[in-house]
């Protein structure tokens, strides 16, 4: 067996030990975050905070839970990130069997992705978005967030090229059972691809989760924002030219341990969801194992 | 497919017809029918009353009229009681049953990354109509979009025939208030009022180190060396290692910003660099590239090489420069008066037996100092569109603010603030509390309040940012108070009774320097070829200016880059401004 | 037309894009009866992206005007091609669009490099449980924005900095990592990669667990060695998913990553690290110039596309891949 050769346990050891290293340095800064919201406001004001907390104190976390400008924007979030994925893996996976067909049986494949992988790299630009969202009278509701970014295109084309390694023998023999394509796609293909199909959930998750200038721009009353909007308006830097900076406004922008508290929980979430999706990576080999 | 074909088609002509109907409407300047079909927004005027009607009787319209605006809220204006709103709340209720002046908000977002502006833009953009006002505080860029958008009034006769003695007076403290809104001699937008001064800056020294090493503050830029050499080189904060540093500077957003600004060293060299200044001739030069900055450049570069200043400064902005100070890691900052209220406190915090107090800025070797300052004390306009019926109902508005509010007289209605159980609340035995620390301990008397934020402060949801500040109201009663003047009106008492000692003294020293300030005399819009050259030029500067105080180019790129400024696009530009300057003049 | 997939090189693959014989060279005319629902399942698509995507792209039409916000796309007047020209003989841009290819090219490079080699260690871990939690960390420092994570690299890599106390250390010289040109270049392509390489990962991750095991245990019963086994069996199976990211991602060779330069970059650098995107922001949104900054957009939209379709033609007539 090759894991018992003294040159495969060598490598093991540095494998550990470097993988061990990367997620050292991936984890410090989130380290650090939590380090400046645990401490006392002068410290962390003065960037004196390293990884430990200096006048340990849970204030900043009093604050934020008290804020209810924050629970609502939690809910828009959580809501806007549930209806997204759901939606958009909706669109995506459809659209991604399509075009996973052969060009030879569904010639029009080709025009198709063409017509996605366009609008991949190029946009109008903000302007006529904005004039579409109002014309439509979506200001103000959850589908201004959720449709204009449900074809993602990139996930689209990440979708196809994994439905595309699924045997074809399975699917033709689904399809000499007399299904469907639908039935095809829901029983043979969906079931194998369940990797896939968590990674790309994850990404349309996060995609949606970190969106925030979208919600700037489509709700018209900022106790709609989503959480990711409602971070960004407080944890961004300001713009001081040409201003006359004021002692009141400073005093209140500068709370770096309140920010500091609130992107931490804003992370929280996905941290959370992340390992629940990671079994389906298993679960994707013992089915892949099955199948054949 | 067919019908896939046709619904396309009716989206598109449904765009079509909304931008068309943009488009008309611009050209026309008829902000009346800008909406396409398909929108849900109200006509706010819509209750007709008589067209003329001025209907303002006894400081109050009857029956109250409606005022449309729409609303970016800062930070500290976003702290509201429980079940209060921008749009109703004791301001909005006070203005009404006051003024009969129903305020309607047309949309509220909170105005940080830009929200406010992005908002205002894409409203132009998309044809959408303007509210009755339009606030605006922040670029030039977008005020001038405002100015030349065509959808507001000219406000001279507005002004005149019904802007208060407190507000004119305000204007005419520095005509030049006008000079960046007026278009073809029409003023375009009512300045809003700010206490003038508050951005001057001055010098702040650590008076523990000074004591300790038996020092003198420093009068000149060679003293100043002298003292920076100590702080760096005689380890003042005792720990035994060589980790101080002379003067705390961050100059990441360049040489004339508004804390730990550097512009001083060159001032005391008779330039000052981002600014147009009258030159010998009395025609206006660019201060970035007078000869007089190179000697600034070259002693900014001894100061690097030496370490007075951090080898992080070009990377810092002015808060990161302010926190080398907050953390006892400096010995000098450059800031305004109130820099002791924020964020120095956090040094004392740190650093518990700092002291620290303001000094005069060094003069250069002709005995002069200078730094930028003396701007006219606007911060923000309100802009009023011109369809509105009631253009005059803001002016009533900002009027009764500046009777009432900006400088009340005692024991009046808002002596001690807007709202009792808001902003204060006053015990059995006569203390106002002001702070929420305070108010903690007396939840009672602020009912509603979450606490553990700051007190609401209704002044923050006012139209004019802070509701009404006679310019020279706050200055004055600084010095009047570092002179050891009692303290005797409501304003008095609040503002300057609750500020720090130094922060007083502050205000002192740059009062009693006044004339080392000196403005940017070019307050007009971007000219043509400010608008294709400027990044190039900006960049040209801050390049050159960086890499000689950092020693990376030797001190004759000051000439080269000089050269190739004039080059360019400078020298249409200095003949663009110097045109504009005369004719203001 | 399966059959094609015999004359695959080594191990049969997992995931393998669809391969084209290159004889055909004429397709035989779609089958409506055959194809109907596949069209029915695009359609929510198509739909949304000709309402989201296509009916907004009338706004580059702002690319050849010069555009007034208060005039609006129909009534701002026409210049032509006069912002290209401008882009062009704009004396820096020559420096700044060599700084985006070098700074964007690297970052593409070992984006997809990075990733690939991580997903192969990760692959050799066997516990689970470390494997997971490896995984989840590598992650996320995506979710830190640049405004945050500009200051605390501004930090760590300050003259007094982590960095350099350790650099000092171990007796080498310290670094001016974010004022020297041609470090700054270096720090801002790791710190990219560091920040994005767990998003790559996961996608590898996801292509290597479509692997069947018992490929491995033939290998292995065959005497092949560890090494000879990732080369023959794990590598292939990442390698089209490897293509199409790369592929995708030439798209953005022109794009080297707005928020992070701007929130670490300084006029120091400004001649090795200044890009397309904020030299745009600095001319263009700072001064109100949409029209420009659309011009610009699609100058970099457009050499993307070029990029991607070269690559996908290649892959076609070379490789017999069809990516997309």
């Amino acid at each position: 067996m090759y894991h018992k050769t003294p040159g495969y346990k060598t490598f093991s050891v540095f494998n550990y030990l470097l993988l061990t290293l990367i997620c050292i340095s991936c984890i410090l800064p989130l380290i650090h975050i939590l380090a400046v919201s645990f401490s006392g406001s002068a410290p962390a004001n003065s960037n004196l905070v390293g990884l430990l907390p200096i006048d340990f104190n849970t204030e900043a976390y009093a604050k934020t839970l008290h804020n209810s400008n924050f629970h609502r924007a939690l809910f828009v979030g959580v809501q806007r990130t549930v209806l997204g994925t759901v939606i958009g893996m909706l669109l995506i996976v459809l659209a991604a069997y399509a075009i996973s067909k052969d060009a030879h049986g569904f010639r029009s494949r080709t025009i198709y992705t063409w017509f996605f992988l366009f609008t991949m790299l190029f946009s109008g630009g903000i302007v006529p978005s904005y004039m579409l969202i109002r014309n439509l009278d979506l200001m103000n509701t959850i589908w201004a967030l959720v449709l204009p970014v449900a074809v993602n295109v990139f996930n689209m084309v990440l979708m196809m090229n994994f439905f595309r390694a699924v045997p074809r023998e399975l699917e033709e023999a689904s399809l000499m059972d007399g299904a469907g394509h639908f039935r095809t796609l829901w029983s043979v293909y969906l079931p194998i691809s369940l990797p896939a199909l968590a990674t790309i959930s994850l990404f349309t998750m996060v995609f949606h989760w970190n969106s925030w200038f979208d919600g700037l721009l489509y709700m018209t009353d900022y106790r709609n924002y989503p959480l990711s909007t409602f971070l960004q308006t407080v944890i961004v830097q300001q713009d001081f030219n040409q201003i006359n900076v004021d002692v009141n406004e400073m005093k209140n922008l500068s709370q770096r341990t309140v920010k500091a508290a609130q992107i931490f929980i804003g992370t929280l979430p996905i941290l959370l969801v992340y390992p629940f999706l990671q079994k389906y990576f298993v679960k994707g080999i013992i089915l892949g194992a099955v199948k054949e | 497919m067919k019908r896939q074909v046709a619904l396309v088609l009716v989206l598109m002509l449904v765009f079509l017809a909304a931008c068309s109907n943009n488009g008309g409407n611009s050209t026309e300047g008829t902000g009346g029918e800008g909406q396409g079909q398909g929108t849900q927004t109200e006509d706010p005027g819509s209750n007709k009353e008589e067209a003329t009607a001025n209907g303002f009787k006894d400081g109050k319209y009857d029956p109250p009229i409606s005022l449309t605006t729409v609303v970016g809220l800062d930070q500290n204006a976003a702290v509201f009681k429980k079940g209060e709103s921008m749009e109703d709340n004791v301001h909005t209720r006070l203005v009404k049953e006051r003024l009969g002046i129903d305020l309607k908000y047309d949309w509220v977002v909170t105005n940080t990354n830009d929200a406010y502006k992005t908002k205002l833009r894409l409203m132009l953009s998309s044809g959408e109509k303007m509210p009755d006002v339009v606030r605006y505080r922040g670029d030039m860029e977008t005020v001038n979009l405002l100015l030349d958008s065509g959808q507001f009034m000219a406000v001279d006769e507005l002004i005149e025939q019904y802007a208060g003695d407190l507000y004119k007076e305000g204007l005419e403290l520095d005509p030049t208030i006008w000079y960046p809104i007026t278009r073809d001699g029409k003023k375009m937008a009512l300045p809003i009022l700010d206490y003038a001064y508050n951005g001057n800056q001055t010098m702040f020294i650590r008076e523990d180190w000074l004591r300790k090493l038996n020092l003198e503050a420093p009068k000149t830029l060679d003293e100043l060396e002298v003292v920076m050499d100590a702080f760096v080189n005689q380890d003042p904060d005792g720990n035994g290692k060589k980790d101080t540093l002379g003067l705390a500077t961050g100059f990441k957003n360049g040489f004339n910003t508004w804390m730990t600004d550097i512009g001083f060293v060159f001032g005391a060299y008779g330039a000052l660099p981002g600014s147009w200044n009258p030159g010998e001739d009395g025609t206006l030069v660019h201060g970035s590239v007078e000869p007089k900055a190179k000697e600034a450049l070259l002693r900014l570069r001894d100061w690097m090489s030496k370490g007075y200043i951090s080898q992080d400064s070009a990377l810092k902005d002015e808060v990161g420069g302010s926190e080398m100070f907050t953390k006892g890691q400096a010995g000098i900052m450059v800031g305004p008066n109130w820099i002791p209220a924020w964020p120095l406190p956090d040094l004392e915090v740190n650093v518990p037996e700092a002291e620290y107090k303001a000094y005069p800025l060094p003069t250069g070797p002709d005995g002069i100092a200078g730094a930028a300052g003396n701007n006219p004390p606007v911060n923000g306009y309100l802009f009023i569109n011109k369809n509105a019926k009631h253009p005059e109902a803001v002016l009533h508005y900002y009027n009764f603010f500046f009777d009432n509010l900006a400088n009340p007289e005692p024991d009046s209605e808002f002596a001690l603030g807007f709202a009792e159980g808001y902003d204060y609340a006053v015990l059995d035995d006569g203390t106002v509390i002001r702070d929420n620390n305070t108010a903690k301990e007396h939840a009672e008397l602020f009912p509603d309040v979450d606490l553990n934020n700051s007190l609401p402060n209704p002044f923050f949801y006012t139209l004019t940012y802070e509701g009404a500040r006679i310019p020279t109201l706050y200055a004055d009663s600084m010095v009047k108070a570092a002179e050891g003047g009692e303290l005797v009106t409501p304003y008095e008492k609040m503002e300057v009774g609750g500020r720090k000692e130094q922060n007083i003294h502050a205000m002192k020293v740059i009062m009693d320097q006044l004339d080392v300030y000196h403005k940017n005399y070019y307050m007009g819009p971007l000219t043509d070829t400010m608008q294709s050259k400027n990044e190039l030029l900006s960049k040209l500067v801050n390049e050159a200016y960086n890499k000689i105080i950092y020693s990376q180019s030797p001190p004759e790129e000051f000439d080269k880059m000089s050269d190739s400024w004039h080059k360019s696009g400078g020298e249409q530009i200095t003949k663009e401004v110097n045109e504009w300057y005369e004719e203001v003049k | 037309m399966k059959s094609t997939v015999k004359s695959a090189p080594p191990a049969p693959v997992a995931t393998s894009p669809a391969r084209i014989p290159r004889s055909s060279v004429r397709k035989p005319r779609e089958r409506w009866s055959l194809t109907w629902p596949l069209h029915l399942m695009l359609l929510p698509a198509v739909l949304v992206t000709i309402l989201f995507a296509y009916v907004p792209m009338g706004g580059l039409a702002m690319a050849f005007q010069d555009f007034k916000p208060y005039d609006g796309i129909f009534g701002s007047p026409f210049v032509g091609l006069e912002h290209f020209r401008f882009m062009f003989e704009y004396p820096d841009s020559k420096q700044v669009i060599l700084n985006t290819l070098i700074i964007a090219g690297l970052k593409i490079v070992f984006g997809l490099l990075v990733p690939f080699a991580f997903a192969i260690l990760l692959n050799e871990i066997r516990m689970i449980f470390f494997k997971r939690v490896v995984q989840t960390l590598v992650y996320l420092p995506h979710f830190i924005s640049w405004v945050i994570l500009g200051a605390i690299l501004t930090d760590m890599l300050s003259s007094e900095g982590i960095v350099n106390q350790t650099l000092s250390a171990i007796g080498l010289q310290p670094v001016f990592w974010l004022g020297d040109g041609n470090w700054f270049r270096f720090t801002v392509v790791v710190s990219d990669i560091w920040q994005n390489f767990g998003f790559n990962t996961i996608v590898f991750l996801a292509a290597l667990a479509g692997v069947n095991p018992s490929l491995y245990e033939a290998a292995e019963v065959d005497g092949a060695s560890r090494w000879r086994q990732t080369l023959h069996i794990t590598m292939p199976a990442m390698i089209p998913i490897a293509v199409v990211v790369g592929t995708l991602s030439l798209g953005n060779i022109l794009n080297a990553g707005f928020d992070q330069i701007f929130n670490l970059y300084n006029p120091l650098v400004y001649d090795k690290g200044d890009i397309i995107d904020t030299f745009v922001y600095r001319t263009a949104i700072l001064n109100g110039q949409y029209s420009f900054g659309t011009a610009v957009g699609m100058f970099k939209s457009m050499v993307g596309l070029i990029l991607i379709v070269i690559s996908y033609r290649l892959a076609a007539k070379y490789a017999g891949y069809r990516i997309f």
